[in-house]
């Protein structure tokens, strides 16, 4: 056990330090030797897109089951790359373009819709498609629930029938225009390796067979590649060979491989500041455009005091600058429209709140206070029969943008006599915990969205989306505020039941009426999708001349759409 | 012998502890495993009481009372099974944990070793010359780096050797960007050292200071022992006063450190992982904790538990092999 001398130690040190040295050298060669891999030769013959979908960390295992979301442990491309939908419906402007079902007919009182299936179309195996593969996968729906994402059997589906070989039609249980974008999201799977797998919904699908653009090419835990599919059945398409995906652990990680152009298209959050090292750098390739695409809200929770008061509701929209929020917490975020609805769905916006937007009116909030019998207290807060409006703000600690908003809006409140204290919750899950079941004074959060503005109307206020008693509806609340009114559901029912559109227009002018008067929560701001993207591989990208969809990776399955229209660069 | 029999069971006992302490944290942790994974199915239209219960199941949550669900636990311990990683779903703990060790391992664990040595090697010279040069500057020195703040110090460096001047890669394992896959090839081989050089650079610089200066501080206290300075009297070459006399004397100390620090290395370095993209085991425990990820947290803790007793019992032997005194047990 005896120790070495030192003098032999020191030379070891010494040589050991040497060659750690030399090796160095080696590999810094070899990097850079590497890294000029992409030779104009080789760019000729394929075009790579690198891409940065969401930065969480590395990829767990080759999940590529298209039931199983990537919020959920999927893979991003599995849904609309490998494996495709009959119809699609794009979520930016509701346009429905026919993919697996060459054409498709919703009857006049929406209550049933015909698939004609498309010829000719191939499973990336080589075997054909059929009308047998969507049966397949409506009945592999009916009987593994959890597969059922989109809800199609609890929902909308009665039955379906087979007129001829190649037609399709399925029947609802009630009337429903939203059948489009229930199967716009209903991805459909080869019936002869399908039917041998166990249990679909927890399957990991590592070799997917689909009939997609692409398919798998390698995968590993720190990148997958997706490559062009030849069987694909859009003759041309796609042009750009490879997709590549790449795991990141935190948004600053993503931020710097962006700015040193090693991402083709990114959804990351963003910053003014960014803009230095990414579109200064190069204006001529890197760009980004952050179109809005939610409504972010103050939602209230209107079973407890003093929300049940309309004044009260009133009075802190008036009182908070959303003009503030947009200079110091939310650069993007453009203050909402008072009827909640975005600037994409400008279409369905009641005339006369087409250019309808919030005032900002401190002295106009403490009037609607009084008038509901609020008095000043000796602390400059308003109080009504000895309750101080006093009331927590919840949001996920380290959302940052949250909360620097709800800062602003804390400030603008006391000016107001109202006490409205920021309440950063540990984790995500526990705050959404909360909204689910009711657990909550207020808090700031989205809004989902969806092709027309009745998805995101009809999950803020249908009431039979909200919890009840401390239990979250199942599946989740999404009317978080508590919102219940025969008025309002009448209205969201009259869209669902009817084809014509001009019908659909009137009932949802009627719930912006009710929405701006009444007030069932708070608009505040849009919240954007990240869309990040460099032109130097490849061109065709959607931006403010040519918004065709919203440009993030991970919006499935526009996310395909938009790579058939990119061509590689010249 | 019976000094090793003793330690074996008190490690027995503590293995058990642990695993039960293990069993029960989660638990207390507020919230449920079954509506964070529900809440991240959003937009699955309407889930019955029935499918939520099939989720249940699937999740390996049940409602069973716990000591009964204490059994279960320790007997699929026994099998191997740590049941289905909730936020990689439907991926097997196992398999989550067994794709980002070697990761870890590979890099933390070569780093602490490399910072150990170093450490102890530059302890042992610095006392040796206290007062010298190399004392007066490099002790100094060294306390400063280990005092900047470990994620200021790696994104300092990343922003200069890999943004700035592009030395090294941005981050991650190894190359993902080019056509380079893990296997047994050149290229990749070449390429995970190539990226594991500058994170291995800051955790070693951020360690170094702690062995040098215990070893330091131990070697101070030898030196002035009878024994060393009969070694000198009798004439013996300086180095071998050094080494044999003092340094192993003084290293007991750093060896129960190295114990410690190997043991924490199973837990990942969850900062270099986030500075540097780098995969492990760090990032999986935050996500789990993130998603009440009951058996991937629990998985995590138990590598964390086996390492710790592991590496302990192993700085217990290298003890007795160094030191007779508690071989005999007559210390």
């Amino acid at each position: 056990m005896a120790l070495r001398p030192f003098s032999r130690v020191k030379g070891k040190v010494q040589l050991t330090l040497l060659s750690l040295l030399a090796l160095l050298v080696v590999l810094s060669a070899c990097q850079s030797g590497g890294s000029q891999g992409q030779n104009p030769q080789q760019q000729n013959k394929q075009t790579t897109l690198n891409i940065l979908a969401s930065p969480a960390g590395n990829f767990s295992s080759a999940n590529f089951n298209p039931y199983i979301s990537p919020n959920a442990g999927g893979m991003y491309g599995a849904q609309g790359m490998i494996y495709e939908t009959l119809i699609y419906v794009n979520r930016y402007n509701g346009e429905i373009k026919p993919i697996l079902a060459s054409d498709y007919k919703l009857s006049d009182d929406v209550k049933s819709i015909t698939f004609t299936i498309r010829q000719g179309v191939k499973w990336s195996d080589g075997q054909p498609f059929s009308a047998d593969d969507v049966k397949f996968t409506l009945d592999m729906l009916k009987k593994y629930p959890a597969t059922d994402t989109s809800g199609l059997w609890t929902t909308l589906i009665q039955d379906y029938a087979q007129p001829d070989a190649n037609t399709i039609k399925v029947n609802f249980k009630n009337a429903d225009a939203t059948a489009t974008w229930l199967f716009s999201q209903t991805y459909i799977v080869p019936k002869h390796i399908w039917e041998a797998k166990s249990n679909p919904a927890t399957d990991k699908n590592e070799k997917p067979v689909g009939t997609g653009p692409y398919t798998l090419k390698e995968f590993s835990p720190s990148a997958y590649t997706l490559v062009k599919n030849p069987n694909y059945w859009e003759s041309g398409k796609p042009e750009i060979a490879q997709l590549r995906y790449i795991a990141t652990n935190d948004n600053t990680a993503a931020m710097l491989r962006l700015s040193r152009g090693e991402i083709d298209w990114a959804g990351v959050g963003w910053d003014p500041k960014f803009d230095a090292n990414f579109v200064n750098k190069d204006p001529k390739n890197y760009h980004h455009w952050f179109e809005s695409n939610n409504t972010v809200m103050l939602y209230l929770n209107l079973t407890k005091f003093p929300f049940d008061i309309p004044e009260v509701r009133q009075a802190i929209s008036t009182a908070i600058n959303r003009e503030e929020i947009k200079q110091k917490a939310a650069p993007y975020g453009v203050p909402a429209n008072p009827t909640g609805l975005l600037p994409a769905h400008k279409d369905w916006i009641a005339p006369e709140y087409q250019n309808a937007s919030f005032t900002h009116d401190t002295a106009k909030a403490t009037q609607l206070l009084e008038k509901a019998g609020f008095t000043k207290g000796s602390d400059g807060i308003y109080q009504k029969d000895g309750k101080r409006l006093s009331f927590n703000m919840n949001v996920p600690n380290g959302w940052a943008d949250w909360q620097s908003a709800l800062a602003v809006i804390s400030d603008n409140l006391k000016a107001a006599g109202i006490e409205a204290k920021p309440n950063a919750m540990a984790s995500p899950e526990i705050y959404s915990n909360a909204l689910n079941t009711g657990n909550y004074d207020t808090a700031i959060s989205w809004t989902n969205k969806g092709p027309s503005p009745f998805f995101f109307l009809n999950d803020w206020l249908l009431s039979s989306n909200t919890w009840d008693q401390g239990k979250a509806a199942n599946g989740g609340a999404t009317n978080w505020q508590h919102w219940k009114d025969s008025e309002t559901d009448n209205l969201l029912h009259q869209y669902r039941t009817t084809s014509d559109k001009e019908a659909q227009k009137k009932a949802l002018y009627g719930i912006q009426k009710i929405v701006v008067e009444k007030l069932p929560s708070i608009p505040l701001y849009y919240n954007v999708s990240w869309f990040e993207y460099s032109t130097k591989n490849a061109t065709g990208w959607p931006d403010k001349d040519n918004p065709y969809a919203y440009g993030s990776p991970f919006d499935a399955p526009d996310c395909t759409q938009i790579v058939l229209r990119l061509k590689p660069a010249a | 012998m019976r000094h090793l029999l003793r330690r074996i069971a008190f490690y027995l006992a503590a293995l058990w502890a642990s695993v039960t302490i293990n069993f029960i944290l989660p638990r207390l942790m507020p919230g449920d495993p079954v509506q964070a994974y529900v809440n991240r199915l959003r937009g699955q239209g309407t889930i019955t009481q029935a499918t939520l219960d099939a989720i249940r199941l699937q999740l390996g949550v049940s409602n069973d009372p716990l000591w009964i669900q204490y059994f279960h636990y320790l007997g699929n311990l026994l099998r191997g099974e740590l049941g289905i990683a909730t936020s990689h779903f439907p991926t097997p703990v196992v398999q989550v944990i067994a794709t980002d060790l070697p990761w870890t391992i590979g890099l933390v664990g070569v780093a602490s070793i490399i910072s150990f040595l170093l450490g102890t090697l530059l302890g042992v010279v610095v006392s040796w010359k206290r007062n010298s040069w190399v004392d007066t500057v490099v002790t100094p020195l060294l306390t400063f780096f280990s005092a900047i703040p470990y994620f200021w110090l790696a994104l300092g460096l990343l922003y200069i050797f890999s943004f700035n001047m592009g030395i090294f890669p941005l981050g991650g394992g190894y190359d993902a960007l080019s056509d380079i896959y893990p296997g047994w090839n050149l290229d990749f081989i070449l390429s995970v050292l190539l990226h594991a050089i500058l994170p291995a650079l800051t955790v070693v610089i951020s360690s170094i200071s702690g062995w040098v200066l215990g070893m330091r501080n131990a070697m101070v206290t030898t030196l002035s022992e009878d024994y060393v300075l009969l070694a000198r009297a009798k004439g013996l070459p300086e180095r071998r006063v050094m080494f044999t006399y003092a340094a192993r004397n003084a290293i007991l100390p750093n060896i129960t450190g190295l114990g410690m620090s190997l043991g924490f290395v199973v837990g990942g370095a969850l900062l270099t992982e986030m500075v540097f993209s780098y995969p492990g085991i760090g990032f999986d425990l935050l996500t789990a904790i993130r998603g009440f990820d009951y058996s991937l947290i629990q998985g995590i803790f138990l590598m964390i538990a086996i390492a710790m007793l592991t590496a302990n019992f192993l700085s217990d032997i290298v003890y007795a092999l160094l030191d007779p005194r508690v071989r005999h047990e007559r210390g």
